[in-house]
């Protein structure tokens, strides 16, 4: 397997975009996330990987406010963010995408990536209704934007498809477009090749490291070994919702609490 | 988008209807119902646009009534001026939706129809023994027809009484009507109608790219009740009474009902459903206590085979076919 050199080394240390601390997630008697703290740094292409059931998709909605997280807090650009209403989140650039296939079903891919556009506007619902002068501004930026989402994710020859009509792999790439709508600093992708065979993911993760080069931190959540170690600058590692491991994909790959924790999924002496 | 050139359609269309039916039709009586139709399209129209949220509300017939009282007392009891009274009616219809939104709107599905629904039976209920300021059972009458309305001594309308009223009222149904399409036309065509659509499908996913989901439910909602408000108080001055039974839950059920018939995705789908259904029986006369069975069997038919609403036929094979043959563009299609 090809190892890349993460773009963190040799370079002055950021800022983080991202501080998670001490964050907990319980539902009833279940811990889902358990006291996870990391930092993810400007520009960086961050993983969490874990089992089955780990955690990892509660873990973005707590950080995207969509669960309130039960203890802990979340920073985002030196902002506490926690508890904050999930779309006044998005509007401060932290977008996630689905791991279930979540779309606009019945719309085409350039309308869903359109209508997702709502915070990138400065009129407000009387100005878009009247047509106002910024109204009509805003949609000068938003076919601009759009355009320009759809060639970042490779949707072009898809535009005029109906969602529902799409095959998986364009539809993880349109769940990114609808994202991107919002313009996020900080997007979290949720299993981005879940269901893909090899040339899309290839294909796919190209087109996550053109975002992260126009200038999105991406987090991801991704089962895909081989992808992950690949893409990521860094990767957390979480089983039974605590934070296993942390570090560079050459550290991970060799970590024993990681390989413990793959091997003995149904084991949970080894959860630590 | 809308075209300017759709635009200019829909307004000759509008007077042509408006000032053509009066001269072609005689008929007090027909005249009467086409008029109630209209009205009750502008209920439908509101009950359209929380169904373009993805809500299904039966709270309508709720909506027109409280409309209908305002009318009711404030040109009654106040003297106050139908003119005045009706956009009054409006916006308390649309204080009163805002208020129940904000505690229902997040109730989705069956929750929130039956919610509106039991909305529907309270406010009649409240109307009902409200004692003298509804006036109970009988309800409040002798609401006077719409009078002059003048600004700078000029007259804009003239006093309903001082010609003839059937046609007046009438006229007033039409206006209110094509004024209810062109506001529901305008949300659906600019990007808000974009952003309705999108939480009909995920509200989840909505919020997710920044969507004040809470807030535009409300906004819909809130249009919505106006529009009930509205065709409301058209109905206590047109009809000159008003009483507890005069919109109930079978009212907001067939509103709701015409949406589906002419069509959701459509401006024209509650109009077209509340036009067709509603002067269907009308003029069925003999069949109207097989009313909700027909209906109901309507309804099934409808899902079996035009789930879209009649309006879809406009995009079905054969015509899309005869279209292209012929050149011409596709109809308007809302959202
Ligand atoms: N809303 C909820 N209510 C109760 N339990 C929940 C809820 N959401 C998640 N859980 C539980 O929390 C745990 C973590 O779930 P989560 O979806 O975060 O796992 P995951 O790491 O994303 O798993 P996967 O890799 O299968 O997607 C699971 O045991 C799950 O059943
Ligand atoms: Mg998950």
């Amino acid at each position: 397997m090809q190892v890349e050199i993460p773009v963190t080394s040799g370079q002055p240390p950021r800022d983080p975009i991202l501080t998670v601390e001490n964050v907990s997630k319980r539902f009833g008697g279940l811990t889902a996330v358990g006291n996870v703290s990391f930092k993810v740094k400007e520009g960086e292409i961050f993983a969490i990987i874990g089992p089955n059931g780990a955690g990892k998709s509660t873990l973005f909605k707590l950080i995207t406010s969509a669960l309130r997280p039960t203890e802990g807090e979340i920073v985002f650009r030196g902002e506490n963010v926690t508890g904050l209403s999930p779309h006044l989140v998005a509007a401060k650039g932290m977008v996630r995408t689905f791991q279930e296939t979540t779309i606009f079903r019945d719309m085409t891919v350039i309308e869903a990536t359109r209508n997702a556009h709502y915070v990138t506007g400065q009129a407000g619902l009387l100005g878009i209704f009247f047509n106002s002068k910024a109204a009509r501004q805003d949609l000068a930026d938003i076919d601009a934007s759009t355009d320009r989402i759809l060639e970042l994710l490779e949707l072009r020859s898809v535009a005029r498809e109906r969602s529902k009509n799409l095959p998986q792999g364009r539809l993880r790439a349109l769940g990114m477009a609808m994202a991107l709508a919002a313009h996020p600093k900080l997007l979290l992708l949720d299993e981005p090749f879940a269901g893909m065979n090899s040339d899309e993911t290839d294909q796919m993760i190209g087109i996550v490291r053109r975002i992260r080069e126009s200038g999105v931190t991406v987090m991801l959540v991704e089962h895909d070994m081989p992808a992950v170690m690949r893409l990521s600058d860094r990767i957390v590692v979480i089983n039974f919702g605590k934070k296993i491991a942390e570090g560079v994909p050459e550290e991970i790959k060799t970590s024993q609490a990681v390989i413990d924790a793959y091997l003995g999924e149904e084991d949970e002496e080894l959860g630590i | 988008m809308i075209r300017s050139n759709q635009v200019w359609a829909f307004l000759i269309l509008a007077l042509v209807y408006i000032v053509g039916v009066p001269f072609i039709v005689e008929s007090r009586y027909i005249l009467g119902i086409l008029a109630s139709a209209a009205g009750l399209s502008i209920i439908a129209l509101g009950a359209w646009l929380t169904l373009a949220i993805g809500r299904v509300n039966l709270g309508q017939g709720a909506f027109a009534l409280v409309g209908g009282y305002v009318v009711a007392i404030a040109t009654t009891r106040w003297g106050v001026s139908f003119w005045l009274a009706i956009v009054v009616a409006g916006f308390i219809s649309a204080a009163v939706g805002v208020v129940l939104g904000l505690g229902i709107l997040r109730l989705r599905g069956v929750y929130f129809a039956m919610i509106t629904l039991s909305f529907t039976e309270a406010v009649r209920l409240a109307l009902l023994n409200g004692g003298e300021f509804t006036g109970g059972a009988g309800g409040i009458s002798r609401i006077p027809v719409p009078g002059e309305l003048s600004l700078l001594g000029v007259t804009i309308i003239p006093a309903f009484n001082s010609v003839n009223t059937h046609v007046a009222s009438f006229v007033l149904s039409g206006v209110l009507l094509a004024l209810a399409v062109l506001l529901c036309w305008r949300i659906s065509a600019c990007r808000i109608g974009g952003v309705f659509v999108s939480m009909q499908q995920s509200e989840e996913l909505a919020q997710s790219v920044g969507v004040n989901i809470t807030h535009l439910r409300i906004v819909a909602f809130g249009i919505g009740s106006f529009l009930g408000g509205i065709g409301g108080g058209y109905f206590a001055a047109a009809q000159q009474s008003v009483y507890p039974g005069g919109f109930g839950v079978p009212d907001s059920v067939s509103l709701v009902l015409y949406c589906f018939l002419g069509g959701i995705g459509y401006v024209a789908g509650p109009v077209v459903g509340t036009f067709l259904l509603f002067l269907g029986f009308q003029f069925l006369q003999d069949f109207q206590q097989y009313q909700m069975l027909a209906y109901s069997l309507l309804m099934v038919a409808l899902m079996i085979w035009l789930p879209n609403g009649v309006l879809s036929l406009s995009e079905a094979g054969w015509i899309r076919r005869y279209r292209s043959q012929h050149g011409q563009a596709g109809a308007h299609h809302a959202g």
